[in-house]
């Protein structure tokens, strides 16, 4: 029993942390159909900004202004990256090679700063507590707690909000809400600027029960954008299900499988998937097809 | 008209007598006419997951560069030509094709992984130039290669000291714990070998993927086994962290044995907490920090890379296979290829910055690993830092 809750335990964190990625990487194919590789990047580089600005100021304090500035990093690489293209006319493929270019700029950047090693980030709230032989650190609450008011809240901005609304409307038919007087430019930047908070937020999750260098950055990536297949491209809630399942499975598998074929099984389970159900798990086949063409 | 044509012959001429004086000189490229120059290709990840042993290796080959050049005055004009491989196995093919092909090396170097050393084996061959490899210890990867060498050791001599040094620590029984790299990997059937040799039961061989946030099944498992403590092979430091930290917080505390990841910087800063937690951390390289001449090619190391670097077999053995290629350079004249190959064939009793005191490089017709025999030093984690053990 304590061995199941101990895998249980690290596939919370793992799958909440994949769900807040997969989130941002659907949101930002939601609003203007690009493929953001460079989520892991992203991550790693919000978990450093993190660990930069906790030294000089409190945690929380730290915490806010590396999401923030993550969220205007977001933005900026919006109107340089993603709309001057696209108002140039440049073609999709296009703009998939400029968004892995951004992923090894942040690559290369980052060792520049931060150095060559990954660093140690301060937990949200330090300690833990035993139960049953089962420990549990105080990081591994909060970021949970964290993680799941983040999506939330994001699902609920979505749905529940003007704001949210025209992003989804945007996404989903942008001439037909251009015409209706939605600024579609202002609404994309949003998206990419929600979408990289969600980056900062999974930083804040799971670096400080790891580290933030860039050797993660790859795994995270791959993952995570895993999890938003499953979960059903441009599904918020689906990313969640998925970066749990996704999460949660591969801790499963580790603990009672094998660790050595750990991803190959996951990777099995989930081309099954997708081969019974292409457009994953609550995903809408048409919008797929739509992505295809 | 004439005029053209008088061109045309001397240009021919002065290309022909450029031909003649290169070819004379065994290939040696754009030397003047007492001063050859030698290029070394330097293959390193400066991008991808380990940009920082690339950042080591081409501050090292620069010393090592700059060395040569200050010994070789006049003479021989040593120049690196570094490239960027990112870990990745084609990336490393495509940069030895380059530096082959475009910028005519002597040999090349650099390579921190056994599959891409593996991969361009090949090419060198072909080409005859000569590869010496740095780090690469994978069993039996320069077998059947003539131009294949590697100046370090191999997983079947560095597995079994391992395991000799646990059976000196009265342990009986061990887990393994690996990432998926050819290294590690290698290196868990080596030491799976060298255990059954001294007797200690291996209860539980548990892999994981190199940069993993979470090892917490592959812990478990490890306790499950029994086992009394646990061998670590993970290429970088920050998963030496990760495991240790996972055992600690998962309660496991039994020794940790491995190879020279575990005393990287960046394993102690991240889990140095944790190492103090278990019973004992030992790690084993293959440089003897408490030899003189190890000990003060760090302290230029750090001069020169403008950080502390760690004091393992990235920078040492970068900088030994540099002089080790020049060392066959003298000896052929300066001629490459098969000339050049054969010089590094006859290198014995060379002491470099790594290697255990008493121990040197050695190459022969039938063994092209550099370092052989009993060469590793046994390092224990205390306050804070890792120190070598008697």
């Amino acid at each position: 029993m304590i061995d199941f809750l101990t895998f249980l335990r690290s596939g919370i964190m793992l799958g909440v942390t994949y769900a807040l990625i997969a989130y941002a990487f659907t949101m930002t194919y939601k609003s203007c159909r690009a493929f953001n590789f460079a989520v892991g990047q992203v991550t790693v580089l919000a978990g450093l900004l993190y660990v930069s600005l906790s030294s000089v100021m409190p945690i929380g304090a730290a915490a806010l202004a590396a999401t923030a500035c993550t969220a205007v990093l977001g933005i900026l690489i919006y109107f340089v990256v993603v709309r001057r293209p696209d108002v140039l006319g440049v073609e999709p493929v296009s703009l998939l090679i400029l968004l892995l270019g951004i992923s090894i700029v942040i690559e290369r950047t980052i060792p520049q700063i931060w150095g060559y090693y990954a660093l140690a980030a301060p937990p949200l709230v330090p300690g833990g507590f035993s139960a049953g032989g089962l420990y549990v650190s105080y990081q591994q609450v909060a970021g949970f707690l964290l993680a799941v008011l983040t999506i939330s809240a994001v699902l609920l901005f979505e749905r529940r909000t003007m704001l949210g609304k025209a992003m989804i409307a945007t996404g989903s038919a942008r001439e037909a809400a251009i015409t209706i007087g939605i600024n579609d430019r202002q609404i994309q930047a949003i998206a990419w600027g929600i979408a990289f908070a969600l980056l900062a937020v999974a930083a804040l999750v799971i670096t400080p029960l790891t580290s933030a260098g860039i050797v993660s950055a790859p795994r995270y990536s791959v993952l995570s954008i895993s999890a938003a297949f499953i979960g059903g491209l441009g599904k918020g809630s689906g990313a969640l299900v998925g970066g749990l399942a996704v999460g949660i499975g591969s801790a499963m598998i580790a603990g009672y499988w094998s660790t050595e074929y750990a991803d190959a099984i996951l990777f099995t389970l989930i081309v099954v998937l997708l081969l019974t159900r292409p457009a994953g798990m609550f995903g809408d086949a048409r919008a797929l097809k739509g992505a295809r063409a | 008209m004439k005029m053209v044509r008088r061109s045309r012959a001397l240009l021919l001429t002065m290309a022909s007598a450029i031909a003649v004086t290169a070819l004379s000189k065994g290939g040696a490229q754009g030397q003047s006419s007492d001063t050859q120059v030698v290029k070394i290709g330097v293959i390193a990840p400066l991008s991808g997951t380990q940009p920082a042993r690339g950042k080591i290796i081409e501050v090292a080959a620069s010393l090592a560069i700059d060395d040569l050049n200050a010994e070789n005055k006049g003479k021989r004009k040593y120049e690196m030509v570094l490239l960027d491989d990112g870990n990745i196995t084609h990336q490393a093919v495509t940069a030895a094709q380059r530096l082959i092909r475009n910028d005519n090396v002597i040999a090349i170097t650099g390579i921190i992984s056994s599959s891409s050393q593996k991969a361009i084996q090949p090419l060198a061959e072909r080409a005859m130039t000569p590869v010496v490899g740095m780090i690469a210890t994978a069993t039996g990867l320069t077998d059947g290669f003539e131009y294949a060498f590697r100046a370090t050791g191999s997983n079947d001599t560095i597995g079994p000291q391992i395991t000799d040094f646990i059976k000196r620590s009265g342990v009986t029984k061990a887990a393994i714990i690996g990432d998926d790299s050819t290294y590690a990997q290698s290196l868990v059937q080596e030491a799976i070998k060298g255990a059954k040799a001294v007797g200690i039961t291996i209860t539980a061989t548990e892999v994981y993927k190199t940069g993993t946030a979470d090892v917490t099944a592959q812990v478990a498992n490890i306790r499950r086994s029994g086992a009394e403590a646990v061998i670590a092979f993970p290429i970088v430091g920050a998963d030496a962290a990760t495991i240790a930290r996972t055992m600690v917080e998962n309660g496991l505390k039994l020794p940790i044995y491995g190879h020279n990841a575990l005393f990287t910087s960046e394993a102690i800063k991240l889990g140095g907490s944790y190492f103090a937690q278990l019973p004992a951390v030992h790690g084993a390289g293959s440089v003897d920090v408490s030899r003189p001449i190890a000990a003060a090619f760090y302290a230029r190391m750090d001069k020169a890379a403008g950080f502390k670097v760690p004091q393992n077999e990235d920078a040492a053995q970068t900088y030994d296979a540099i002089r080790l290629i020049s060392l066959a350079v003298n000896a052929a004249d300066g001629q490459r290829g098969k000339p050049l190959r054969d010089a590094l064939e006859k290198i014995q009793g060379y002491v470099g910055i790594a290697g255990a005191e008493g121990s040197a490089y050695g190459f022969s017709p039938t063994n092209h690993t550099g370092l052989t025999g009993k060469y590793l030093v046994q390092y224990k984690y205390a306050d804070g830092a890792f120190a070598p053990v008697n």
